[in-house]
């Protein structure tokens, strides 16, 4: 079959019961399917966001399903170059304050676009949520693949650094920042530092002053022992100790 | 992908937009209710912070041009990876069963009655009078594309599976008949579903 003579996509509801697609994004899935071809694609294809006529990434995501399940692949494989161009400068940005070596941060953009096509693609009911929240999907992947990617840069760099040996702990840590006391300038600053810490310096040095969390209640939240979460924190604070002076 | 994954996105949109509210709720209280996923949720929450700042930025350690050269070879070779996994279906009973599906549960959850779906797999019915709607409700189901259930069912009709064949005679395959009237003769399906697909 040609793209001429095939039918329009059916939207079909969602498989998973009480989830449903946003009422607009049916609205504005419709409204192109019931548009001629070149219009269509002129719309799909504005790069002004604030354009009245935007299209949203979940409405694409929808029609890219819709067309792939009909068998229209050469729609949908178009539809799918779009959200590749739509999602590059949120990757850019996003993978650029994690501190990883260049060539590990090509590495998250490529698994995460993967992950993405690979999602756009299944038909199943585990990947429609991506019709529903788009971005909150690609950012979690996107964050899913920047922690494993930090982690094997620890064992790279780091691969004798276990928070398991002894070390001194020191007793300045409730002295360290809140984020509720910093500016925006400060905020900025220690996220920068955040990003520095490896995945359970930085989970243990959040939950003890972001959200307050005791000692022992981050041991079993991470399952390690209290003195464990001391060295983390610890550690935590000399590498910002580190990029402080080095800062300054 | 699993159907966690699709459970994960759900709650990390939920405790996304929590964060985003006017009072969110604490780590903690979100740890309690959903202690399977409380680990994720450390690291999505310590994270936070982190790519709030990214939306700032403006320097990028990969240029938005590079991402897009990445994305193109990435659409390069997912679209082959992909297409070549667009084999023509051998049985939709088979399919049905890789994913879970009795013939009773795939007849149910498609709102037919399984003599259909028997015909369906033996290619006794009018290819060209099934229904779009049941074409995409099958491939729903069935996770492959409308165009390969087309595909698979325009193919000539086969002798049941497994069926006993002791006449003295050459068994043969069954008559097509149109989806229309299998309908009309499903025994099993309620008149509710015969009312829906008679639309």
């Amino acid at each position: 079959m040609t793209q001429d003579t095939m039918q329009h996509p059916i939207l079909t509801p969602l498989q998973t019961e009480g989830r449903f697609r946003e009422a607009h994004i049916e609205q504005q899935a419709y409204a192109l399917l019931n548009t001629g071809r070149l219009e269509r694609w002129r719309l799909v294809s504005l790069t002004n966001r604030e354009a009245k006529e935007w299209v949203q990434e979940e409405t694409l995501v929808c029609l890219l399903r819709a067309y792939y399940r009909q068998g229209d692949r050469e729609s949908a494989w178009r539809f799918a170059e779009i959200l590749i161009q739509r999602t590059a400068a949120f990757l850019s940005r996003h993978t650029a304050v994690w501190h990883l070596p260049p060539h590990y941060v090509e590495e998250c953009i490529r698994d995460t676009q993967e992950q993405l096509i690979s999602a756009l693609f299944n038909l199943s009911a585990n990947a429609e949520f991506w019709e529903v929240r788009f971005w909150l999907c690609l950012k979690r992947r996107l964050l899913n693949v920047i922690q494993k990617y930090k982690r094997i840069t620890e064992v790279e760099f780091h691969p004798n650094d276990s928070a398991n040996e002894e070390e001194p702990t020191i007793d300045k840590l409730a002295t360290l920042p809140d984020k509720r006391v910093l500016s925006s300038d400060a905020r900025a600053e220690i996220a920068d530092a955040l990003a520095q810490l490896k995945v359970e310096e930085r989970m243990a040095f959040y939950l003890f002053h972001y959200e307050d969390w005791g000692q022992q209640d981050i041991a079993d939240q991470l399952q390690v022992s209290e003195r464990t979460v001391r060295n983390l924190l610890t550690r935590a604070e000399r590498r910002l100790a580190e990029w402080r002076s080095m800062a300054n | 992908m699993s159907q966690n994954e699709m459970e994960m996105d759900a709650l990390y949109a939920a405790w996304s937009e929590d964060q985003a509210s006017r009072v969110p709720k604490p780590l903690k209280e979100w740890a309690q209710a959903y202690p399977n996923q409380a680990q994720d949720m450390v690291l999505w929450a310590s994270a936070e912070p982190i790519l709030h700042v990214a939306e700032e930025r403006s320097a990028y350690s990969v240029s938005i041009e590079q991402t897009l050269a990445i994305g193109a070879s990435v659409l390069t070779e997912q679209r082959a990876k992909i297409e070549a996994n667009l084999q023509p279906l051998q049985s939709l009973v088979a399919v049905a069963k890789e994913r879970g599906l009795s013939v009773k549960a795939l007849a149910q959850q498609v709102g037919i009655g399984v003599t259909l779906i028997a015909k369906l797999q033996d290619r006794l019915l009018v290819a060209n009078s099934v229904p779009n709607t049941l074409l995409e409700r099958l491939s729903q189901l069935l996770e492959v594309t409308t165009e390969q259930i087309r595909a698979y069912l325009q193919l000539p009709p086969q002798l049941a599976k497994g069926a006993m064949f002791k006449s003295p005679d050459v068994p043969r395959v069954g008559e097509q008949q149109t989806f229309e009237k299998a309908v009309e003769e499903a025994l099993e399906m309620s008149a509710e579903q015969k009312a829906f697909w008679k639309q």
